[in-house]
C-alpha cells in the first residue's frame, strides 16, 4: 500500500472507514533477498516503480527496498569510501 | 457462374486473348457459354508500351484495355488461379482475395499466364530494384522518378544528390534498352523545371552481362545503339554484371560499386510461380509443349506464350515476345476446337518477321527480315507497328493523341504519392552499411530476417560508450518511435543482412492498436537506456552487487487486510514515511 494508493482512494471518493484490501495495488512487482541491487534497478526501471517488497525463500514479506535506499547506500559509499 | 466450360484460358495476356479472340470468330455468339477467361485484371496491358509510361509520353490508362471492349462475347472472370490440376482439368481460383474459392472444369484447358521476375540469386535486388512487368510498375518507377528530382532538388549534401540522380538500369534487352532511353528523356526534358540541378548531375547507366546490347538485334545494331545512348551522355557498360544491391549502391563483378537509389531491374524472367511443379515435362522452368501446343503428355491441356516452351517450327523455341504469344494464341484456338470437332490438328509454324526497338530521342533499331536499319525512320515505324497492334481503335487515337501533346507540351511531372500503402518493405544490407546514426530521428522500425547487425553508443567525443549485437529475429528502432526521441545509437550492418522495415506511421497504426505488442516493445525500449544506467559512473560495481537485503528497510509495518484505510494512514504517519505499509498477504 502506498501513498499514490490512498491518493487514489481519495480520489474515488473511497471513505477512510473502508478497508485497505480495497485500495491497496493487488499487482506488486518483488524482491527476493538473494537479489543484488542491480537486480533490483532493473526492476525499478523496467515496471516504472520506485519500491518493491524483498520476499524471503518461502515467498514472506521481510523487508522493502526503494530506489531512495539505493542513492542513500551509494552516497555513504562516497563518504566513507578512499 | 458456372463451374463447367468446353473452354477455360488461363491469362488474359497477348496470348490468353488472341485465343479468346480466335475462338469468338470461330464460334460468335456462342462462344458466351462456351469459353471461360480468367485473369487478373480485368484489363489487359500492352507491354511493349509500358517504356513509354515512364517516360511520360504516354498516359498510363491509355497502355491498358478493358478486356470487356476486346471481347465481345467470350465470359472474363477477374480472378487469381491458384492450382492447377492438368489431369483433371480443374483450376482453383480466388475472385476476393482468400474469401471465396472455387473450382472450374474445363474440357479444354489453355495456360497462358505469361511469366514472373526472379532475382532472389543477386542479394539485395528484390528488394531495392524497381521492375518493369506491371502497369503498377511503370507507374511506381515514374512516380520515384519525379521524387527522386523533388528530393535531389532540396538535398545540399553532394555525395546525396549524386546517389539520388544516379539511375542505373540493369539489363540491356528491349525492354532494359527501351526503358533507359526514356529515362533519359524524361530527364532531360524535366531539367528545366529543376533550376538547382546541373545536367552534369543527371546520370543514367545502362549495365548489361553480353558483348554488345539488343543481342536479338546483332552486333551491329547493337554497338549503334551503346554509341547513339553514350552519344546522348548514357553510360553503358557491358560484359559487366550487377552481383548485388543496398540502399545505396550497388557492386559490379568487377567490385566496382555505382553509388545509387534508384536501380531499375529489367532481368530476371523466371516462370509463373502457379505453373510451377504441375505433372508436365519442363525446359527451363517452362512447360513443355509439342509441335500443336499440347502440354506434352496431355491431349486437352495447351501452353502458349511466356510461360510455355512452344516450338516454332523451325528446330528453335518461340522467344518470350508479343509477337510470338500472339500467333501462338490463335494456333492453339484453331487446334482445340479440332480436337472438340475430331478433325486434325496442325503444327505450329512461325518465323519471326523482324525485331524493333526504339531507344529513346526520337531514334530507333529495326532487324526487318535481314534488314538492318536505324534512326528516325527506324523509331516511327516501331512506334507505328506497336501501335496498330494495340488492340481497340479508342486506345490507338488516344495514344496517337498522347503522342501530338508530347510533341508541343513538357511531360507530366505530377508526382503521385502511390506507395502510400505500403505497409511494410524490405532492405538488404552489404557489411559495412549504416541503417541510421546516432542523433538523427527515427523513423522506422526494424526486425532482422537475416544477418548480423551491430549498435554502437558513442559519448560526444566518438569513443565508444558500448555495443550490442542484433541477430536474426531480433528488432530495434523501437525506442526513438515510441517515445519520440533522437537515435541512442548506430546501427551497421557486420554482415550482409537483410531487415524487414516498418514505417513509423505503419508502425504507430499497429503498436497503438496491439496492447499487448506495446507492452513488449516498451519494455525492450527500456532495456537500452536501462542498462546503459548500470554501467553510468553513479552506481559502483561494488554497490550493484550488494544483496538488497543488506540495504532493505525491515522489520516491516504491517496491517491487516481488513483493517480500515485510517489504520494505515496512522502507520505511515508515525514514521513519516510515503509509503512503507505493506499489506501482508495472509493477514500475517
Ligand atoms: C517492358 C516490356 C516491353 C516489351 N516490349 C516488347 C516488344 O516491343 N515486342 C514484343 O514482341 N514483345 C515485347 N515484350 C514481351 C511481351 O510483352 C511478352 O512476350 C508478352 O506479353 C507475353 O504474352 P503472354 O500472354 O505469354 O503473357 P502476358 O502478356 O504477361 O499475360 C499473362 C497474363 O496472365 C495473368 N496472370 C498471371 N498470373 C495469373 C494468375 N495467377 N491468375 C490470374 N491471372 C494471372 C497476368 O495478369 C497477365 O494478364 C515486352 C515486355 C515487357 C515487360
Amino acid at each position: 500500500m502506498t501513498e499514490s494508493d490512498l491518493h487514489r482512494a481519495a480520489g474515488n471518493r473511497q471513505k477512510f472507514s473502508d478497508d485497505v484490501k480495497n485500495v491497496a495495488s493487488t499487482e506488486v512487482v518483488s524482491l527476493q533477498s538473494t537479489q543484488v541491487v542491480r537486480d533490483a534497478l532493473r526492476l525499478f526501471y523496467m515496471n516504472e516503480v520506485k519500491q518493491a517488497p524483498v520476499l524471503d525463500a518461502d515467498g514472506r514479506p521481510v523487508g522493502l527496498l526503494s530506489y531512495l535506499d539505493v542513492a542513500l547506500a551509494r552516497l555513504q559509499s562516497d563518504k566513507t569510501g578512499p | 457462374m458456372k463451374n463447367h466450360w468446353d473452354v477455360v484460358i488461363l491469362g488474359g495476356g497477348f496470348a490468353g486473348l488472341a485465343c479468346a479472340k480466335r475462338l469468338e470468330q470461330l464460334w460468335g455468339a456462342e462462344a458466351a457459354h462456351r469459353v471461360l477467361l480468367i485473369n487478373a485484371e480485368n484489363y489487359f496491358v500492352f507491354q511493349p508500351f509500358l517504356p513509354e509510361v515512364i517516360g511520360a509520353s504516354i498516359e498510363p490508362r491509355h497502355v491498358t484495355n478493358p478486356i470487356r471492349f476486346v471481347l465481345r462475347h467470350c465470359t472474363l472472370m477477374r480472378a487469381e488461379v491458384k492450382n492447377i490440376s492438368l489431369k483433371d482439368r480443374q483450376v482453383t481460383v480466388d475472385s476476393a482475395d482468400g474469401l471465396d474459392v472455387t473450382h472450374i472444369e474445363a474440357r479444354q484447358l489453355v495456360l497462358a499466364l505469361g511469366s514472373s521476375t526472379d532475382l532472389r540469386a543477386v542479394p539485395g535486388m528484390m528488394e531495392h530494384a524497381l521492375f518493369l512487368k506491371t502497369l503498377a510498375d511503370a507507374l511506381s518507377l515514374r512516380e520515384h522518378i519525379v521524387r527522386r528530382l523533388e528530393e535531389a532538388s532540396l538535398e545540399s549534401n553532394e555525395e546525396r544528390r549524386k546517389r539520388l540522380l544516379q539511375f542505373v538500369v540493369v539489363g540491356g534487352g528491349y525492354s532494359g534498352v527501351e526503358t533507359a532511353g526514356e529515362i533519359l528523356d524524361l530527364l532531360h526534358e524535366a531539367r528545366r523545371f529543376y533550376r538547382t540541378l546541373a545536367p552534369a548531375e543527371l546520370q543514367v547507366t545502362l549495365v548489361h552481362s553480353g558483348p554488345h546490347v539488343l543481342p536479338e538485334l546483332g552486333e551491329k545494331l547493337g554497338r549503334f545503339t551503346k554509341a547513339t545512348l553514350e552519344q546522348r551522355g548514357m553510360t553503358v557498360f557491358v560484359k559487366q554484371r550487377v552481383m548485388s544491391v543496398s540502399h545505396d549502391y550497388l557492386r559490379l563483378k568487377d567490385g566496382s560499386r555505382l553509388e545509387t537509389h534508384n536501380v531499375i531491374c529489367t532481368i530476371g524472367n523466371a516462370p509463373n510461380p502457379v505453373l510451377a511443379g504441375l505433372e508436365g515435362e519442363y525446359e527451363k522452368g517452362k512447360l513443355l509443349t509439342d509441335e500443336w501446343l499440347r502440354v506434352k503428355g496431355y491431349r486437352d491441356v495447351w501452353a502458349i506464350g511466356d510461360g510455355a516452351a512452344n516450338p516454332d517450327g523451325y528446330g528453335q523455341r518461340c522467344s518470350p515476345t508479343a509477337q510470338f504469344a500472339t500467333p501462338l494464341g490463335k494456333h492453339a484456338a484453331n487446334n482445340l476446337v479440332a480436337t472438340l470437332t475430331q478433325h486434325t490438328l496442325q503444327p505450329f509454324r512461325y518465323k519471326m518477321l523482324g525485331q524493333m526497338a526504339t531507344i529513346g530521342h526520337h531514334k530507333g533499331v529495326c532487324s526487318i527480315l535481314g534488314f538492318r536499319f536505324s534512326g528516325f525512320f527506324a523509331w516511327w515505324l516501331t512506334r507505328t507497328v506497336h501501335l496498330l497492334k494495340l488492340p481497340g481503335f479508342d486506345r490507338k487515337l488516344r495514344v496517337v493523341t498522347d503522342w501530338t501533346f508530347e510533341l508541343f507540351f513538357p511531360p507530366d511531372l505530377n508526382y503521385w504519392d502511390l506507395r502510400k500503402t505500403q505497409k511494410m518493405a524490405r532492405v538488404h544490407l552489404e557489411p559495412g552499411d549504416v541503417v541510421f546514426h546516432q542523433g538523427e530521428r527515427g523513423k522506422a522500425f526494424y526486425i532482422v530476417e537475416e544477418g548480423i547487425l551491430e549498435a554502437t553508443r558513442c559519448d560526444a567525443d566518438g569513443e565508444i560508450l558500448w555495443k550490442d549485437e542484433v541477430r536474426q529475429g531480433e528488432h530495434f528502432g523501437e525506442g526513438s518511435l515510441l517515445h519520440g526521441l533522437v537515435r541512442r545509437v548506430t546501427v551497421t550492418a557486420k554482415t550482409s543482412a537483410t531487415l524487414l522495415v516498418f514505417a513509423s506511421k505503419d508502425f504507430k497504426l499497429f503498436v497503438n492498436l496491439f496492447q499487448s505488442l506495446r507492452q513488449l516493445l516498451h519494455d525492450s525500449a527500456m532495456r537500452g537506456p536501462m542498462e546503459e544506467a548500470l554501467h553510468s559512473s553513479v552506481w559502483s560495481e561494488e554497490l550493484l552487487n550488494c544483496p538488497v537485503r543488506d540495504l532493505m528497510r525491515s522489520p516491516l509495518i504491517t496491517c491487516s487486510e481488513s483493517s480500515p484505510i485510517a489504520e494505515a494512514v496512522q502507520q505511515l504517519g508515525k514514521v513519516l514515511r510515503r509509503s512503507y505499509c505493506l499489506l501482508a498477504p495472509t493477514g500475517s
